[in-house]
């Protein structure tokens, strides 16, 4: 199921305006479209701060989430992993899909 | 400038049925009209160490408290809450004076600072440093934040604590405490000196009486302080007394869902609660008994000193 | 353009005067005295104006620094729930948006969400309390259906409430998405057919323009003031609605730099019917904003306008309707008579009279049951 996802590109939704402060274990993100302010864990904060570099690619975003230690977990591949917690950022209308 | 509390009786009713008198509140400053004869007595209790000031220049809240007759109930009035020319709420039964007046003023000035960020907890303060006590109703809040105040700490505010997004400090928005049910008497034999207003039995959250805040409080209402810890009490009958440092993250949750107004000031919101968190240590605090609960409290006042 | 200022039917209350001069940029902030200040805010808030005033003083530093401090908190206070609520309609937009765009459904956003796409001064001035969307006749039950499929869900399931809706009114029964702070108003005109006039709602969406970010659009700028001037002048009792004479001076002074605007709006004003609407608020908005409309506007108007007895009686009752009156005194007879005057004006406007006498015994026959269901 990686396949399609190797070239598809993710980025914030609002770059300049989303806010994340990172707690030990804990991070919190100003949604600035809900302007709710959600409670991530270290994967998805992550992702957030990965992404908050800039636009990314899935397959790029896999390897900065390799490295930062994310792993086969109960049989879910890092890919199966990422793609969820992308969706998840998706439909709370922090990340989205670009060209 | 006289206090509430010197004016005589009869000053401080015609005071009321005419120009009304001006009050202070630290942050807010609140013009205050009825016709209710019952309620100055009960103003004078527990808003006696006010000073009383001229009702004139500019005032955030404006409210009149006026009795209602209304034809077929002759003998049982009924008191409207009339601000700015409306009735924002229904009417209340006619011997509810004081805790109709609070709670219309809580309503008004909900509405209207969300300049601040408005925490639903008491704040007091001792050495410059203070404590915020945040927490939902029936939590003990109120109880404890009487108690501290009682045993040394200054008081800032009970229902709102107003935090300034721009620098960061804690304002003092000085009201009675509002207390419910048994802890009115908890705190009367926890503090005998205390001054209380009359009980009003049966209003919509219990029984109600009002502690007065003491003089040194009145007197300092326009010092900012600045957060030092942030304490969420839990009160639980029988349980033994606890405290337990909560991580950044939980505490800047707790915070923002016991905030009125925390996603109205949406970026600056985050930024003042961040700050705070980061300023601050946060603790869970179990408590059943109010002489064990204020003593951890003073503790860990010294203790991080 | 200030020919109606010669001889001026508009002659404010004094409380409203301050009002009026800080709204204008007349008045300097410097000048006003604390006891000023506080009429100026509690009037301001009661008419819904404390975000504008406090939009037009920030926008001109000096103004902003002569505020006092305390009167300051409240108009940044204002100013924070605005951009709260502002918000609020953008996450709306955003959730239709992914309901119905897919395959797309012509949506044209009305009145506050339309000024806020299109970034007018004016969605910065005003609080917004719902999102309303106007879509086709024929589309209704499709965008209806899909929005359901989408999680919004009606806020009136009660049967006769819904027969209602669909029967007398321009809109569906109002909607909203759980955990969403605005309700959802879908029009599928901008007057309720029973009233006496009908603008022809397939040439509003006709007229719309696309927005850049390529689904929404907003109504043409004639229509955006038209439908202004209906909402007040047609659909409402005018009572303190000086915040739309607001609305409509400033969508005035937004597309009447545009040349061909006048032209447009006297040509639409006509296809839809509702010169009178129009007639009433550019004649108030030149006596009480001096809202810049071109003499000839008037003539052009002229024989579809008020005639002389209604023109006549309207300026004498709206000065008494529009604004409240001062916050520390109550309304005198002259102005309760007015009010009550315009409030029949109004139900005479929207319904004929059977329909009115129908609704009314339906709404007094459930309340009676209601009543009785609770004493049982």
């Amino acid at each position: 199921m990686g396949e399609q996802h190797v070239s598809q590109r993710w980025s914030l939704r609002f770059p300049a305006e989303t806010q994340i402060c990172h707690f030990d274990g804990e991070s919190l993100v100003f949604n600035p479209l809900s302007w709710e302010t959600h409670l991530l864990n270290v994967s998805a904060a992550e992702v957030v701060s990965v992404l908050s570099e800039g636009p990314q690619y899935f397959d790029i975003l896999v390897g900065r989430m390799r490295e930062a230690g994310m792993n086969v977990q109960n049989g879910v591949s890092v890919e199966d992993q990422l793609e969820g917690l992308l969706i998840e950022l998706e439909s709370l209308g922090i990340a989205i899909r670009s060209l | 400038m006289r206090r509430l509390n010197e004016l005589a009786p009869d000053q401080l009713r015609g005071a009321l049925q005419a120009e009304g008198i001006g009050l202070s509140l630290g942050t807010a400053r609140v013009h205050i009209r009825s016709d209710v004869p019952a309620l100055a007595p009960a103003l004078a209790r527990v808003y006696g160490q006010f000073p009383v000031e001229e009702p004139s220049g500019f005032f955030d809240v404006a409210p009149r408290l006026e009795l209602v007759r209304r034809p077929g109930q002759l003998f049982r009035a009924q008191l409207r809450f009339f601000v700015d020319g409306e009735v924002p709420f229904e009417l209340f039964p006619g011997d509810t004076h004081l805790p109709l007046l609070e709670w219309g003023l809580n309503w008004c000035l909900a509405d209207r600072s969300n300049h601040k960020l408005l925490l639903h907890a008491g704040v007091v303060e001792k050495n410059g440093r203070a404590a915020i006590l945040p927490a939902l109703p029936g939590s003990g809040k109120s109880t404890l934040t009487a108690a501290l105040s009682a045993r040394g700490f200054r008081l800032l505010s009970d229902e709102f604590g107003v935090l300034d997004p721009m620098d960061g400090t804690l304002r003092a928005l000085l009201r009675p405490i509002a207390l419910k049910n048994e802890s009115i008497e908890v705190i009367r034999r926890f503090h005998p000196d205390a001054v209380l207003g009359p009980r009003f039995p049966k209003t919509r959250k219990g029984d109600v009486a009002h502690m007065a805040p003491d003089r040194a409080s009145v007197d300092r209402r326009d010092e900012p302080a600045v957060p030092h810890v942030v304490l969420f009490p839990a009160y639980e009958a029988g349980a033994a007394t606890v405290l337990e440092e909560l991580p950044p993250a939980r505490c800047f949750a707790k915070l923002s869902t016991n905030s009125f107004n925390y996603e109205v000031l949406g970026p600056a919101g985050f930024r003042a609660v961040t700050r705070l968190v980061e300023s601050t240590r946060g603790y869970s605090l179990r408590y059943s008994t109010l002489e064990e609960a204020v003593e951890r409290v003073q503790r860990l006042f010294e203790s991080e000193r | 353009m200030s020919a109606a200022s010669t001889l001026c039917w508009f002659r404010p209350a004094p409380h409203i005067v301050d009002l009026l001069g800080l709204l204008g940029g007349r008045t300097s902030a410097a000048d006003l005295s604390l006891e000023q200040w506080d009429v100026l805010v509690r009037t301001a808030r009661r008419l819904r104006l404390l975000g504008t005033v406090a939009y037009r003083l920030r926008a001109d530093s000096d103004q902003w620094a002569a505020v006092p401090g305390p009167v300051r908190a409240h108009f940044e206070s204002a100013l924070t729930t605005l951009a709260f609520r502002r918000q609020k309609v953008l996450l709306e937009m955003d959730s239709v948006r992914q309901a119905l765009s897919d395959p797309a459904i012509p949506i044209v956003l009305l009145k506050g969400a339309a000024y806020i796409a299109q970034n007018l001064p004016l969605a910065h001035q005003r609080l917004v309390g719902d999102l309303d969307l106007l879509v086709d006749r024929d589309r209704l039950d499709e965008v209806e259906t899909r929005l359901i499929d989408s999680g919004w869900e009606s806020l009136k399931p009660d049967p006769y409430d819904q027969k209602y809706y669909r029967d007398w009114s321009h809109e569906l029964p109002p909607m909203q998405l759980p955990g969403h702070a605005l309700e959802l108003d879908v029009h599928h005109n901008i007057l309720p057919p029973t009233g006496r006039l009908h603008p022809q709602a397939a040439q509003l969406i006709r007229d719309a323009i696309p927005l850049e970010e390529g689904f929404f659009r907003v109504p043409h700028p004639a229509d955006q003031v038209l439908h202004a001037a209906v909402h007040l002048f047609q659909d409402s009792d005018c009572l303190f609605r000086a915040r739309d004479l607001v609305d409509i001076d400033e969508l005035i002074r937004n597309f009447g730099q545009t040349p061909s605007f006048w032209d447009e709006l006297i040509s639409h004003a006509r296809v839809h019917g509702i010169e009178r609407p129009l007639w009433y608020a550019l004649d108030c908005g030149v006596a009480i904003f001096d809202t810049p409309v071109p003499n000839t506007l008037f003539e052009k108007l002229n024989t579809r306008g008020p005639g002389y007895a209604a023109r006549t009686m309207m300026r004498l009752l709206l000065p008494k309707v529009l604004f409240t009156e001062h916050p520390e005194r109550t309304p005198a007879i002259s102005e309760r008579v007015a009010r009550w005057l315009l409030f029949l004006r109004s139900f005479w406007l929207r319904m004929p009279l059977g329909l009115l006498l129908l609704h009314s015994a339906m709404k007094l026959i459930r309340n009676f049951r209601k009543t009785s269901e609770r004493t049982e």
